[in-house]
């Protein structure tokens, strides 16, 4: 495939390494020459420096033997002129950032239709979204909803306590017969990913993926020695677009949100906007400040501005004073592991966040595409198509490439468990971890 | 934030002159007023006439006349001073205020969130509407008297008295006199409507409630109405006869004094203090901004309580920013400092007025309900002011501190402090030379 990606941004950047890394054809077209200089030393992608709205940049770049677009720049304006002019390329598919709210409301849609915009993705809202999901499972290192949210993907670290430290995986199966709800699906140790066999045996510390139906959650939770609770006191700190998204869901759903912003300005547009939620103007590393406003006793401290060194460290704060859950969001994926030894329950990057956006319409067939964080294993969920090889298969008999799994397929709305004997039929939908670089082969199995 | 120690008092001189006209003209047109009566043959007295002129523009019921001894031509224009009276409150909030930056007053209820219709129009416009509706306004309250069974003259003097929220009455006791209780419903409702504002008026009539639900100000008048009614019916439940008639006549005395009118059902004077004070409690609080009506105006009060509610949270937590919020919108800072400023003035004014009363030998009760409803421009009070009372029983001079307290309240005090401070800077200025 041919892809013409529109700002070097952090999304941009992203999406680019993801999808050249699968071999496909990609050019980015970038303003800063910077950012230019330095991603055609990094990554394997053509780049074109210039502005993403002029017809002769976008010609430079291949616009038109592309089949896709992906316009991620700062700007709503330059993304949607964009897509216009690939367009006239005729490029086939074109997916924009928006991020202005009108422009993504429904009265706005003859302009996007106008503008011949495929698909639209916001990242602030999207990690604001996933945030969320972590919310409402606590402890969770990340968290996955697919197939419309019944079937839950749980990132966790095993804690040394939980009942299934020193357990045999094959045990584990053994007591949920005979209609299992879970699957440890990929096992992270001393970091190494891969899909653990029936023998393994689980030791404090590891990372699980696993796969469960929605409403086995809450069993689930404590067998990996997690609470199950709800957060009614949110902090969040920093104000940027998630966070204002983020307050507004949270107190809608009657959590009590305390906002820290340093801007005076954009705190008083904040507490314009948002009317139950307290906001504060001051530094989110300034001690004095997380202390008396009592950092220590809200159930999550989530640490969302552009500075990943100051989120990390307000996030220590929080925790050295009690805070018990703690999210930063990370802009720099090489900081993750250092942030689970020292104990930030969970780090999340937008970018990853809105990658996932792109690459669920960068696979043909695939509705929903996750990536882990570390990028070793995609979790994607695909719809078995009528009359491919997998249509009335058995699992163990399909002959799928190595450290492929069918964590689950949802027929007519309900989630079952993949097992080695399980029959697929057209239509299912099914939820598959794999690594990115056999991601075609496996997908011929299923149309 | 703004300094609240740089309370700006440098005036433009613009804004001087059009505040110097607007004092003027209000100063003679009570002089005029007064001329009239003189004139008439049936007032002999100046002092009478100079405080039954400043009663009828200022829109307070409270009189010196006895109105069953006047002629129907001189009662009609008695009840006329009250409706040019309440004419000018709409004006003077349309012309002046928008000097002191409040223009968005009138078109308050009109703002929502992200939206801010300007709901009259441009400005040169407004002032032919607002006198448009208020006359529209006025005419249905009189048709609506007339059909309920009033005689013509009283149809006109009643329905000029109640649009304006001025209260006169033609007979001494009120509205009493007609013992008819659809008489006393249309005047409860449609003094509770005078008590909203114009802007709120002209959304009933378009039909577009729903954006009536926005504005806090108007959800928190409704909310005072329909408490105060209930409290009333309780309290005075033996009083007045308890079933129907209680709750009209509770309705008909909360209506009366929230929107200032000033209108008579009950005598209250040997009522429990309680319901006595809730009374006073609702004149002091008042009708909404943008009527004709007087008080401290509901919207201040919500000013004031978001000012109060600020304090305490930036007590808890130092670094809060906290927006003082009206109908989901927050206020500016000059606009909160000149509310407090308004609101020291006010209370400022009522003390005074209350020494200056007693000064002249009233008694407490008596002085501080007739100083509060004077200030609010509504008239009814306690002790030798309650129920049917008129301002006869009090002496000529005490009389005197409650016209220049009915002046203030309907010039909202600050045009006149300003106009004064104004000239005694010049004088000074005068004599240096």
């Amino acid at each position: 495939m041919r892809i013409v990606v529109v700002g070097a941004g952090e999304v941009g950047t992203y999406v680019a390494q993801i999808l050249s890394e699968e071999g496909n054809t990609v050019s980015m077209v970038e303003v800063d020459e910077k950012k230019l200089h330095h991603i055609s030393e990094e990554l394997d992608v053509l780049v074109v420096q210039g502005s993403g709205s002029h017809p002769h940049i976008l010609r430079e770049a291949g616009i038109s033997k592309a089949d896709l677009l992906v316009a991620v720049t700062a700007s709503d304006e330059v993304n949607l002129l964009a897509c216009l002019l690939a367009r006239q390329h005729g490029v086939e598919r074109t997916i924009a950032r928006i991020q202005a709210h009108s422009l993504r409301e429904k009265n706005a849609r003859e302009l996007r239709e106008a503008m011949q915009v495929d698909t639209i993705i916001d990242p602030d809202e999207e990690t604001a979204r996933e945030i969320i999901d972590l919310l409402s499972n606590p402890g969770a290192t990340d968290v996955t909803v697919m197939a419309n949210g019944e079937v839950i993907v749980v990132g966790v670290q095993l804690a040394p306590d939980a009942p299934w430290v020193n357990r045999r995986l094959a045990e584990i199966a053994a007591e949920s017969e005979p209609d299992w709800d879970f699957l440890v699906a990929v096992l992270t140790r001393n970091g190494e990913t891969q899909i653990p066999r029936a023998d393994t045996t689980l030791e404090p510390e590891d990372v699980l993926r696993v796969v469960c139906k929605r409403r086995a959650r809450s069993t689930l939770l404590p067998l990996l020695g997690l609470a199950a609770g709800t957060h009614r006191r949110v902090m969040l700190l920093g104000g940027g677009r998630t966070a204002e998204i983020l307050a507004r869901c949270l107190s809608e759903q009657h959590a009590e949100v305390v906002l820290i912003e340093n801007s005076l300005e954009r705190a008083q547009a904040l507490s314009e906007e948002l009317d139950a939620v307290l906001v504060l103007q001051g530094d989110i590393t300034d001690a004095e400040l997380l202390e008396s406003e009592e950092v220590g006793k809200f159930d999550a401290v989530i640490a969302l501005t552009g500075k990943d060194d100051a989120n990390i460290l307000a996030c220590l704060y929080a925790k050295s004073l009690g805070a018990s859950e703690t999210i930063a969001v990370l802009h720099n994926l090489a900081l993750r592991t250092l942030l689970q030894d020292v104990g930030i329950d969970v780090a999340l990057s937008p970018r990853t966040v809105s990658a996932n956006g792109v690459l669920r319409y960068v696979r043909g067939g695939v509705t929903q595409v996750a990536t882990n964080l570390s990028g070793e294993f995609e979790i994607i969920e695909a719809e078995v198509k009528t009359g491919s090889s997998a249509d009335g298969a058995t699992i163990s008999k399909l002959g799928l490439p190595k450290d492929v799994l069918i964590g689950a397929y949802v027929r007519d709305g309900k989630a079952q468990i993949g097992r080695g004997r399980s029959q697929l039929r057209g239509r299912d939908h099914i939820i598959v971890f794999a690594r990115p670089d056999t991601i075609d082969e496996m997908m011929r199995f299923f149309g | 934030m703004s300094d609240p120690s740089r309370v700006r008092l440098r005036w433009h001189r613009s804004s001087v002159r059009a505040l110097t006209t607007m004092v003027i003209t209000a100063t003679s047109a009570i002089l005029l007023c007064a001329v009239v009566y003189l004139l008439s043959g049936e007032v002999h007295r100046v002092d009478d006439a100079l405080f039954e002129a400043t009663a009828g523009l200022t829109t307070t019921s409270l009189g010196v006349l006895n109105p069953e001894e006047l002629s129907s031509w001189l009662l009609i224009w008695r009840a006329t001073t009250q409706w040019i009276g309440g004419a000018g409150t709409l004006l003077f909030a349309l012309l002046v205020v928008p000097t002191f930056g409040g223009h968005r007053r009138l078109n308050q209820t009109a703002k929502g969130r992200g939206q801010r219709a300007m709901l009259f129009g441009q400005q040169s416009r407004m002032a032919t509407r607002v006198i448009l509706i208020y006359t529209g306004f006025t005419g249905a309250v009189m048709m609506a008297y007339g059909l309920a069974g009033m005689g013509i003259t009283d149809a006109v003097t009643f329905g000029l008295t109640t649009s304006s929220t001025g209260g006169f009455a033609n007979y001494q006791d009120s509205f009493t006199h007609f013992d008819s209780a659809t008489i006393e419903w249309i005047a409860a409702s449609a003094m509770c409507l005078a008590g909203t504002s114009l802007a709120t008026l002209m959304w009933l009539i378009r039909g577009q409630v729903q954006i009536l639900w926005r504005s806090s100000e108007i959800k928190l008048y409704g909310l005072l109405v329909l408490v105060s009614t209930m409290l009333l019916t309780i309290w005075t439940w033996q009083d007045t006869g308890g079933g129907l008639q209680t709750l009209r006549r509770a309705f008909f005395i909360a209506t009366s004094s929230l929107s200032t009118t000033g209108f008579r059902v009950a005598d209250w004077s040997g009522w429990d203090f309680a319901p006595q004070v809730l009374l006073l409690m609702l004149i002091g609080v008042g009708a909404m901004a943008g009527s004709a009506g007087g008080g401290f105006k509901v919207v201040r009060v919500i000013e004031i309580l978001g000012i109060v509610r600020r304090e305490l949270v930036v007590q808890l937590h130092p670094q809060a920013v906290v927006p003082v919020k009206v109908s989901g919108a927050s206020v500016a800072e000059d606009s909160l400092t000149r509310v407090q400023n308004f609101q020291i003035l006010w209370v400022l004014a009522a003390a005074v007025g209350v020494f200056g009363v007693t000064a002249f030998g009233e008694d407490l009760l008596t002085a501080v309900s007739g100083a509060l409803s004077a200030l609010a421009t509504a008239g009814p009070g306690l002790g030798e002011l309650a129920g049917f009372a008129d301002a006869t029983v009090l002496a000529a001079p005490a009389r005197a501190v409650l016209m220049v307290l009915m002046f203030l309240g309907w010039l909202a005090i600050y045009p006149v402090v300003v106009v004064l401070g104004w000239g005694i800077g010049e004088l000074q200025r005068l004599r240096l030379r």
